[in-house]
């Protein structure tokens, strides 16, 4: 039970904002659970709310088995990473990491101990009597971290720690926090607004918009199956389609878009004939090559070269609905605009999606 | 939400203390305004008007535009010498040497009124620093000490720093692009100052002379040191209402009617001032 | 974005160094005086540090120097930490617009409303004047300061460094003391130093609101400044310029981020400019020792003769000074001033036993009354002088400087002759003024015929541009340095005036004029009576009447003194005029209701152009 995370039926609301609506959520001990979703999803309050810096207008929070809903911060047994690091600046990294602590009243020696192998948990030994502004911005996060961790809380919460780090150091440092989490076993809560860095480093992501989890599942589930609109947009999904389904056949549905686009999708028994549906498409599921599946006559419409691979605009259908088509440049073949291609995808790849994943009513 | 009810509360122990000593103290002035004064001086409770009609009286009321020209001359004067002075400051001198200048300005003004007053006296006399060296020249001397001009000096040397900042922070702030923009359409050095300069630092230009006309209205020290008791102004007509003439309910009036247009002014200008409080 | 003006630097840099000059050339010349080895402005005659030995000595200076120092320091504590709550709990979003603006409100009212207010609030609670009332005062006008300073200097303080120490187990009172209370430290010692130098130099809301044996420094200054120019007031300014300008100059660099061991080194000096002095300060009264509370005009004891009363009865004698009747009167009818011996004149005595504010004397207790001259007994203002005794008299007559003026003086008339334009004072006093109006006409200075004083307004109007100052304290300076050639007086400073000058004579002209008598008196609510009584008579003593008539110039009443004095002094005209001239003096009556026309009409003087 210690380090288990339990938020049931959570609401907190500012004025008429409501940034947390309705939420439940649990989280296994020494799991790491990452929080995603744009700006404003309310995922920061809800760290906050686990961490006890804001208090729920209704329903309970539980750590380690305990009701904390009413706990105020400096009595849980969570930890908190700030943004921006929040470091003293008065104090030195040594005065940072035992400032925690000091308040329990530990003996100097025992002090002097747990900073030092926290410190080179987190490679920073031998900086520890450095001030704090003296710091680069990755070293500043590690003190952060250390600090935090020195404690050893039950659950340690960390708000987009690495926002303000550089791509190159970001990535290095997330798979560095990866690893220190599956070594010390303690629950993390990763909250972050990158879907690679929740893809990169989570055993289980939820996705956030507008004060509610959309989905929550492990990294492959959630990108091969989104289960919204929302979710499949935000995790990148390029081809969002809106569709009716009007025949059915050998477990396959045929679908139709507004402006008279056909293709088949596999019978998940969610279909509903004469149902408007969204669909999502993943670019890199369909290919320009292969003659399988469904296959539709196209025109190349744009082309937007990103290194590793092409993303080809292709215009498709009696409408003229365009197709998202990623291909890896090891197979690319130049091509004009307005050149006719034959655009392919198998069935399966069509992945039905629950809602309109639009404005939610209610706020 | 309990965070700021928690918050608020920090404010209740100065907003207490300005209770009782700022605004209590305005209640019971008007109350004490509304009596009159015993045949020996002391208080009489009562509730009649009579010393406001008597405070609008021409007598009076000559006393109170007096003091309006002082704090009006006041403040031009100080617009006129703390501009020249913002702006060298604001965007001649380079920016490390900015603080310590301003500093220096400011310096002066927060050190005792009465000394810097007194200074000018022993500047002024008959037999002052002034007239000593007017002397040495072989030019007669002047009478600068004990009359309207002495006072202005006074009081204007003890309210420039006043002017003087307002006028920085808001020249500081001006974009110089936007003068680079002017001079790119043809505008020339005048233009430039009238088009572009005068109406950017317009807040800091009423900031400025709102903070020093009112105080200023209230003048006191300069004119009694300076003014030989010669000059009746405001303040040392409320002063002599509770020393001299012992007619605290007239004093009171008096006050009260001063508060009361400070309180309009702080009111008609609070958005330039508030723009100003930047400082 | 600021970028380098390309206007003319030079025109605009000239007009700045002019103001630079201007705003610290008067303190530069202040300064420079105190180290001047002459007396007068115009002379340098030497570099001496004589005059800060004489202030650092003086033992007034030193109780208001240490009186400054214990209300600025308390004051600094409370003002202080009020503000910073305010300011933190603002910083936080409690309270809003309206919350805010009342209290930077003070901040920009007139220092005069603010006294005036606070004066009343405490006549009206009966709280007696003293060191409570300064330091409330003083709470009062400082907080908004404090408040202002902090606010700004926190706008960016980052909120979640209280969360981290809060989620690392800190409450809210640890986190406080360990994590805000440092990262705001240089804010709030920028409050703490502002508003101990605004402490340390007000004089405005001082005067109004202070008591018995509380003055302060500022006002301590300003009695000296009143008395006269004297280099030892250049030192003692020049000293508290400097303290409160390195206190300041800490606030200054507190407030520009630079750490506290720099800010310490200013602020530290000015403190210790200022605490100096302190350790060579008489200590308050012990819980042992006496205090007579003695509240008297300037310029009427000697601290000498002060001196022997307190070693002869082993106690402490406590001198507040006042310059006019209705400055005493006021602090008076405002209750609790807290004196055990007072010195009306013969009007405003009659207005203290009509309020029955003073207490009748023990005859038992003044064995040297019989030394009194009967002449000055048993007055009108005090028949059988159940309240007072005389203790100086003195005339009101016309002092001039022989070489300006040619022409015989022998009436107040002089005073209006349009060939001493701009070279004539006048005290600053209605009744006086008046008197000099009236007399000139021939009508008695007490009338209350309102033909009668307004002709005497008028003629009081006329004059005014003959006149160069009104002035009741030191008409002597004035008329020594030269900047008025014929001055309406009290005769006991001309008398020393013309010690110092040849040149000056005193005159009462042949239409008569004021004889004052100043009594000692006790008030109502005096504390140590039996001292009191005790030093009144003393004061009648034949040694000590001649002490102090010799030191102070004043005319004495006392019989006995009279052989003790010196000869020069006993024959001295302007201090001991002859039988014939004292007939044509009257005293001065208080004229009840009428006081009001008087001060409407001296209003109605004052601001004539």
């Amino acid at each position: 039970m210690k380090g288990a995370v339990s938020v049931r039926g959570v609401t907190r609301a500012y004025g008429n904002v409501v940034a947390v609506c309705d939420v439940s959520l649990d989280v296994a001990p020494g799991e790491f659970l990452t929080l995603l979703g744009p700006s404003g999803c309310g995922k920061t309050t809800l760290l906050r709310l686990i961490a006890g810096f804001e208090r729920p207008d209704r329903g309970t929070i539980h750590v380690s088995g305990n009701d904390v809903t009413a706990v105020p911060a400096h009595k849980r047994p969570v930890n908190t990473v700030f943004q921006h690091y929040a470091l003293f600046p008065h104090r030195t990294v040594r005065g940072n990491v035992a400032f925690g602590l000091e308040i329990e009243k530990r003996p100097p020696a025992e002090i002097a101990r747990k900073v030092d192998e926290a410190l080179d948990l987190v490679r920073l030994g031998g900086l520890g009597n450095r001030r704090v502004t003296e710091l680069s911005g990755g070293q500043k996060q590690r003190v952060a971290l250390a600090r935090a961790l020195v404690l050893e809380p039950d659950v340690l919460v960390l708000d987009e720690p690495l926002a303000a780090l550089d791509p190159k150091l970001r990535k290095e440092v997330q798979i560095e926090i990866k690893n220190l989490q599956e070594r010390l076993g303690t629950t993390f809560v990763f909250v972050t607004h990158d879907q690679d860095e929740a893809l990169v480093m989570a055993d289980r992501i939820a996705v956030m918009n507008h004060g509610r989890i959309e989905q929550v599942d492990g990294p492959e589930a959630l990108y091969e199956r989104p289960r919204t609109r929302f979710v499949a947009d935000f995790l990148g999904v390029s081809n969002l389609l809106e569709v009716t389904p009007h025949t059915r056949d050998h477990g396959r549905v045929r679908l139709r878009t507004a402006s008279g686009l056909e293709f088949d999708a596999d019978d998940d028994g969610g279909y509903e004939l004469g149902r408007a549906v969204w669909v999502g498409l993943r670019s890199e599921r369909i290919s320009l090559v292969d003659r399988a599946g469904n296959v539709l006559d196209g025109v190349i419409d744009d082309e937007i070269f990103l290194g590793d691979w092409t993303d080809w605009r292709v215009r498709v259908g009696p409408g003229g609905d365009v197709l998202s088509v990623g291909e890896g440049n090891v197979l690319a073949r130049s091509r004009r605009r307005g050149e006719v291609v034959s655009v392919c995808f198998p069935p399966d790849a069509v992945m039905r999606l629950d809602d309109d994943g639009g404005e939610r009513p209610g706020g | 939400m309990t965070a700021r009810r928690h918050a608020t509360w920090l404010l209740v122990p100065c907003l207490m203390a300005l209770l009782l000593l700022v605004y209590l103290p305005q209640v019971l002035m008007f109350a004490v305004s509304l009596g009159h004064r015993s045949a020996y001086g002391a208080v009489v409770y009562g509730t009649s008007p009579s010393n406001y009609w008597r405070a609008i009286d021409p007598l009076y009321a000559w006393i109170l535009w007096r003091s309006l020209l002082l704090a009006l001359a006041t403040t031009v004067t100080c617009l006129v010498l703390a501009y020249p002075v913002a702006f060298w400051l604001g965007r001649i001198i380079p920016p490390r040497w900015r603080n310590a200048l301003l500093a220096l300005i400011v310096l002066p003004f927060w050190t005792s009124f009465l000394v810097r007053m007194y200074a000018w006296i022993v500047l002024l006399r008959s037999e002052g620093v002034v007239n000593q060296a007017l002397a040495a020249a072989g030019l007669p001397a002047l009478e600068l000490l004990y009359n309207d001009a002495a006072v202005l000096v006074g009081q204007v040397y003890g309210e420039l720093p006043f002017m003087i900042i307002p006028l920085y922070v808001s020249l500081e702030k001006l974009d110089g692009t936007l003068l680079e923009a002017a001079a790119d359409c043809g505008a020339g050095p005048l233009r430039r100052f009238t088009q572009v300069i005068l109406p950017q630092t317009l807040p800091g230009i009423v900031a400025g002379c709102v903070l020093v006309f009112i105080p200023s209205l209230g003048a006191y020290l300069a004119p009694d040191l300076l003014g030989g008791g010669k000059t009746a102004y405001v303040g040392n007509l409320i002063q002599s209402q509770f020393a001299t003439a012992r007619d605290m309910p007239f004093g009171a009036a008096l006050s009260f009617l001063l508060s009361l247009v400070v309180v309009l002014l702080l009111l008609a200008f609070r958005r330039p001032i508030r723009a100003a409080g930047s400082l | 974005m600021t970028t380098q003006s390309r206007h003319s630097p030079w025109l605009l840099g000239g007009i700045a160094v002019l103001v630079y000059l201007f705003l610290y050339a008067p303190i530069a010349v202040l300064t420079a005086l105190s180290f001047n080895a002459s007396r007068l402005s115009g002379s340098w005659e030497g570099f001496t540090l004589a005059w800060y030995l004489k202030a650092v000595t003086n033992p007034a200076v030193l109780a208001a120097l240490r009186n400054s120092l214990l209300v600025a320091l308390v004051v600094t504590v409370i003002a202080t930490a009020i503000g910073t709550a305010a300011a933190l709990g603002r910083q936080r979003g409690g309270g809003g617009g309206a919350a805010e603006a009342s209290i930077m409100l003070p901040t920009v009212v007139p220092e005069i409303v603010l006294a005036a207010s606070l004066l009343l609030l405490f006549a009206s609670i009966g709280l007696r004047l003293g060191f409570a009332t300064i330091v409330l005062a003083h709470v009062g006008f400082t907080v908004s300061y404090a408040f202002v300073v902090v606010k700004a200097r926190i706008a960016g303080f980052d909120h979640s460094l209280e969360e981290a120490a809060m989620d690392l187990g800190a409450g809210p009172l640890r986190t406080f003391f360990l994590v805000t209370l440092p990262a705001i430290a240089p804010a709030v010692l920028a409050a703490a130093l502002l508003v101990f130098a605004l402490s340390i130099d007000d004089y405005v809301v001082t005067s109004f609101v202070a008591g018995v044996g509380a003055t302060t420094l500022p006002l301590q200054i300003y009695s000296m400044v009143k008395s006269g120019v004297s280099p030892e007031i250049n030192a003692v300014s020049s000293v508290l310029l400097a303290a409160t300008g390195l206190l300041l100059w800490g606030t200054f660099l507190l407030e520009q981020g630079r750490s506290l061991r720099v800010a310490a080194v200013p602020a530290v000096l000015g403190l210790a400019m200022l605490a100096a002095p302190f350790a060579l300060a008489r200590g308050q009264a012990g819980r042992g020792e006496t205090v007579l509370n003695l509240y008297i005009w300037s310029n009427y004891i000697a601290p000498e003769t002060l001196a022997k009363f307190e070693q002869r009865h082993g106690v402490r004698v406590n001198v507040d000074l006042y310059d006019s009747n209705e400055a005493m009167l006021a602090k008076l009818q405002a209750g609790n001033a807290g004196y055990d011996v007072i010195c009306p004149s013969d009007y405003s005595l009659q207005v203290l036993i009509a309020q029955g504010l003073l207490r009748p004397l023990d005859r038992a207790a003044l064995r040297h009354l019989v030394n009194i001259d009967p002449l000055f007994l048993d007055r009108p203002f005090d028949p059988g002088n159940r309240f007072s005794m005389p203790y100086f008299w003195g005339t009101t007559g016309i002092a001039y400087n022989r070489r300006r003026v040619t022409v015989p003086v022998e009436s107040w008339g002089v005073l209006w002759d349009p060939r001493y334009r701009g070279r004539v004072l006048m005290l600053d006093d209605p009744r006086e003024a008046f008197m000099a109006a009236l007399k000139w006409k021939g009508h008695s200075l007490n009338t209350t015929d309102p033909d009668v004083l307004a002709r005497a307004r008028d003629l009081l109007i006329a004059q005014k541009p003959l006149v160069r100052a009104y002035n009741s304290t030191n008409f002597e300076d004035v008329l020594l340095s030269g900047d008025v050639w014929l001055a309406q007086a009290w005769n006991g400073q001309i008398a020393k005036a013309m010690d110092q000058d040849p040149d000056i004579a005193y005159v009462i002209p042949r239409e008569g004029a004021t004889l004052f008598i100043d009594n000692l008196a006790i008030p109502a609510d005096a504390r140590q009576v039996e001292l009191a009584h005790a030093f009144i008579d003393f004061t009648m003593e034949p040694e000590i009447a001649a002490e102090i008539c010799r030191t102070m110039r004043y005319s004495s009443p006392n019989r006995a003194a009279l052989p003790l004095l010196p000869e020069d002094l006993r024959r001295d005209p302007a201090v001991f005029p002859p039988r014939e001239v004292l007939d044509r003096l009257e005293t001065v009556q208080d004229v009840g209701e009428a006081t009001v026309t008087f001060d409407r009409m001296w209003t109605e003087i004052k601001t004539a152009r």
